[in-house]
């Protein structure tokens, strides 16, 4: 006669990068349901963002320290929208390449926290000491390796000299030995592809009913991508010829990380492509009076789609801030993938949705 | 080049991390560690302390002092860029934690300074140079 | 509870959102407001790429419907703004972001006065803080 236990993991757990509490009910082995309950990292930033306006972008930026630059970008696209502002092309070049940087960085912290979480410790190091190339590269041009602060309200603050172009240049050019060498233990490697293929299958259908964005929705077949010029075209990549959404058809947690492997490919050749677009220009447009009006803002950060809602009513503070992030879109998915895994595939399950539970909870 | 070939190699290389503190950090040379103020150039205008999202400058024009907290600066750099006579800039080394609040003051000798003519508005940013105020 | 007004608002509302799933649109999002007095909530669509927005405006203790049996996608947003700002949503389980017997009501409403942990009261802060204050406050 089987019987259900709970098994509570987290708020605190070895495997779980940040605080999220999920009550399993197991029978022998055998996942029958899951609880999320989130809100520990809670921190009330949309009630913080209440603020001055162009003192909110460095808030923005740290509601997570891996999308950073995403959020910022969002919301001082959000903001321009609102108050009629065209950043000049350089300016929105620059963002272009900040955020498919900040999309190399995350892609591949994601890629060694699933090896982390199957216990492959050897290719976890591998994926965070590549990592090391895109941190130092960025560290160059924003001074910081997390927290970009490149974003302003109109533009950018700092600019990226043809010295630093030649530097990233060569960064990418390290980029593509490594990326070989890691697309082909993801596609080939036996125990990768032992022990991720055919576990966390989410079909199309139920993709599409419980609003999954990102790789989790484009490795079920639902081409979901805002970079697309099909969608609403943002930052600069209405400008670029040469992205193409990465869609796959298998739905499992092997194929969402075979989708971010070929976004990382795709990144090298936006930034590429970002770079030779480049022209002498100014970096800001200059920004006057108040936000007055409300306007939304939709982003492709690194997990999935961004949504940001901003409201000004003419005073220097905002009157209203929403923020939508990724995950918080992608929770409801894990209830089920979830179903009817053994309990040794929990980690890597919840870790393919790529959790930032900082994001979630705000 | 398959996993076990790389961990061969990766066995009979050096290590990839830095032994720091015996080896000296990576900073580059852009790094954003601490703002440090002139005072031969402040014209008091204030802007610093207004455009400060954490709060952690303190002017005080009658006593001609800053007053910079330090563990609540974030290094954003919106003093840098608000300041008209380029007071105050970046310098590499960050700050450091400490057991206490460290509290900088900078104090300003004599009258204050008038401000200069009006600058020109900057040209569009020629790629050569280094990164300018926008 | 609700007058003539808000139910007429409530039928159009309700007609707008199916209307929004017969055509096939996607649901992005829902952003509350809080205009004192009442709440606005914005629920934001996507169809053949162009964004498209739902507004309704409720007083702040009348009871809506939920959205989920057309969109199952709306249940933790719909949750998360009950907890946030008070919404009486029927069928949004609360507590997805605080925490049960915490005390803490609605907290981002614009009037909101919250018990910190210790259970007394505290008001709204003056604007600015003073920064010798900062290492004690609670952020």
């Amino acid at each position: 006669m089987a019987r259900t236990t709970v098994v509570p993991i987290g708020p605190q757990h070895p495997v779980l990068v940040e605080p999220i509490h999920l009550r399993f009910e197991v029978e022998e082995e055998v996942v029958k349901g899951v609880t999320p309950v989130i809100g520990y990292n809670h921190r009330g930033i949309e009630k913080l963002m209440e603020n001055d306006f162009k003192k909110n972008v460095f808030i923005s930026e740290r509601v997570c320290g891996i999308c950073s630059h995403q959020h910022s970008t969002a919301y001082s696209q959000a903001v321009e929208r609102v108050m009629g502002i065209t950043p000049p092309d350089r300016a929105l070049l620059i963002r272009t390449i900040m955020f498919e940087l900040n999309r190399i960085h995350s892609h591949l912290l994601i890629i060694g926290l699933e090896a982390d979480a199957i216990g492959y410790e050897n290719m976890f190091m591998q994926c965070w000491r590549d990592r090391e190339i895109v941190m130092r590269l960025v560290e160059m041009v924003s001074g910081n390796r997390v927290h970009y602060s490149m974003n302003q309200v109109g533009g950018v603050r700092r600019d990226i000299t043809d010295a630093q172009q030649k530097e990233i240049e060569a960064g990418l050019k390290l980029f593509e030995e490594r990326f070989a060498d890691l697309d082909q233990i993801m596609r080939h490697d036996p125990t990768w592809t032992a022990r991720l293929k055919g576990i966390g299958i989410l079909p199309r259908k139920l993709a599409l009913d419980l609003g999954a964005v990102g790789p989790v929705a484009r490795a079920s077949g639902v081409d979901y991508d805002i970079r697309s010029t099909r969608a609403h075209p943002y930052a600069a990549y209405h400008m670029l010829k040469s992205f193409k959404p990465v869609v796959r058809e298998e739905g499992d947690v092997w194929s969402r990380m075979i989708v971010r492997m070929d976004e990382l490919w795709m990144c090298l050749e936006l930034i590429r492509e970002c770079m030779s677009l480049m022209k002498p220009e100014h970096l800001s447009a200059e920004v006057r009076g108040n936000p007055n009006g409300q306007a939304w803002s939709r982003v492709e950060a690194s997990r999935g789609e961004l949504v940001y809602f901003v409201k000004g009513n003419g005073k220097p503070a905002m009157d209203r801030v929403k923020i939508r992030t990724p995950t918080f879109a992608n929770l409801p998915s894990l209830g089920p993938m979830l179903m009817g895994c053994q309990v040794a595939d929990i980690p890597p399950i919840v870790t393919a949705i790529d959790p930032c539970i900082c994001c979630t909870d705000r | 080049m398959s996993m076990l070939s790389n961990s061969l190699k990766n066995l009979f290389s050096k290590p990839a991390t830095r032994r720091y503190p015996a080896v000296p950090a990576n900073i580059q040379p852009n790094c954003r560690g601490r703002i440090e103020y002139d005072m031969t150039k402040c014209i008091w205008c204030m802007m610093c302390s207004r455009r400060c999202p954490t709060v952690a400058i303190e002017s005080d024009k009658a006593a001609q002092t800053h007053k910079v907290y330090r563990m609540r600066c974030i290094a954003c750099g919106a003093c840098v860029d608000a300041c008209p006579t380029d007071a105050i800039t970046f310098r590499e080394h960050y700050q450091e934690p400490g057991y206490a609040p460290i509290i900088d003051t900078y104090h300003q000798e004599g009258p204050i300074p008038k401000p200069g003519p009006k600058e020109k508005p900057p040209a569009p940013c020629d790629p050569g140079e280094a990164p300018k105020k926008a | 509870m609700a007058d003539e007004a808000t139910e007429s608002a409530m039928k159009a509302w309700r007609a707008e959102i199916e209307a929004m799933h017969t055509a096939g649109a996607r649901f992005v999002v829902l952003a509350g407001l809080d205009l004192i007095g009442k709440l606005e909530i914005i629920y934001l669509f996507q169809h053949e790429g162009q964004l498209k927005e739902v507004k309704l405006q409720v007083p702040y203790d009348v009871q809506f419907p939920s959205i989920t049996d057309l969109f199952p996608s709306a249940n933790f947003v719909e949750r998360e703004t009950v907890d946030l700002l008070g919404a009486k949503i029927e069928g949004a389980a609360p507590f997805l972001e605080l925490t049960e017997g915490s005390g803490i009501v609605a907290p981002l409403r614009k009037n909101a006065v919250n018990p910190r942990p210790s259970g007394k009261p505290v008001a709204p802060p003056a604007a600015p803080a003073a920064p010798a204050e900062a290492p004690k406050e609670a952020m």
